[in-house]
């Protein structure tokens, strides 16, 4: 680096290319969507057919016998994944208000949240 | 499969015949029969055109065309378009004006740009963007991207 403002190696107030560029361009990225691993399995969402309803329960068995099926999950099997996911970093002296995401749908607390609202309402 | 059919498509000059079933999408038998995976699914709905290839010469969405639909047609994916190590003017173009960051949506926006410098070889800045209107971008934002189809027209790339 110089102090003088010299252009040593001519890239300053250059246009220079990316040289990640070639791969993507020509369809030969990589991402995650197109990693094929030797065991791997696939994992489909379970999405509501209700726009607005509470969860009474949910029965996978039916899921799960289905041939193929390796594992069905709730929000019950997440162990300490179920909870909001946390924020990773909050800036010192700055409060920062992180809107609940639940990793899946947490109809326990779904729940228990409906009826505090009942009854404060 | 009991629902499955057998399909001929021609991608990239290659003719491949295969059985799939009569649910798959375009864009599955490219990138899980064919293994061609870079023609990408971004949304599965049509909205954001990351899936676009050409279906005898015509931009399509791949996520909203069966693979039985494109029996016997002709497939161009981004795969087909630099031609034995020669970028397509596209792709030089994309390179030269920054038009990609994370290049998860730039196959679709080559094809898609291809189609426009096909029907239409000198676009105004509001055509492209108009026929870019169905391509979503969610890193690089759509000024370098316009500019390099401008630019792409500019070389000449009409194919």
């Amino acid at each position: 680096m110089s102090a003088n403002g010299g252009n040593a190696n001519g890239f300053v107030g250059q246009s220079l290319r990316r040289k990640e560029d070639p791969k993507p361009i020509t369809g030969q990225g990589r991402y995650v969507d197109d990693l094929t691993m030797t065991g791997m399995l696939w994992m489909a969402f379970v999405r509501s057919q209700e726009a607005h309803a509470n969860i009474v329960s949910i029965d996978t068995s039916a899921a799960v016998g289905l041939p193929g099926v390796h594992a069905v999950y709730t929000n019950e099997d997440m162990g300490d994944l179920a909870a909001p996911l946390p924020m990773a970093w909050i800036p010192p002296g700055v409060e920062v208000r992180t809107p609940e995401h639940w990793p899946l749908t947490p109809m326990r607390i779904w729940e228990a949240i409906h009826e505090s609202d009942g009854g404060t309402s | 499969m009991a629902d499955s059919v057998h399909v001929s498509v021609t991608v990239g000059g290659e003719r491949h015949h295969a059985d799939v079933e009569a649910r798959q999408l375009l864009v599955y038998f490219l990138r899980e029969t064919l293994g061609l995976t870079g023609t990408h699914v971004g949304c599965d709905t049509s909205n954001c055109g990351a899936c676009t290839v050409h279906l005898n010469g015509e931009a399509v969405k791949s996520c909203t065309v069966l693979a039985v639909q494109a029996d016997g047609s002709e497939v161009t994916t981004i795969e087909g378009m630099a031609n034995s190590g020669t970028l397509h003017p596209l792709q030089e173009a994309f390179w030269a004006k920054h038009g990609l960051q994370c290049g998860y949506c730039t196959p679709g926006m080559i094809m898609a740009s291809a189609d426009l410098l096909a029907r239409n070889s000198d676009p105004s800045e509001q055509e492209v963007r108009e026929a870019l209107a169905g391509n979503l971008c969610r890193c690089t934002g759509y000024h370098n991207i316009v500019k390099a189809v401008l630019e792409a027209a500019k070389q000449g790339a009409t194919v």
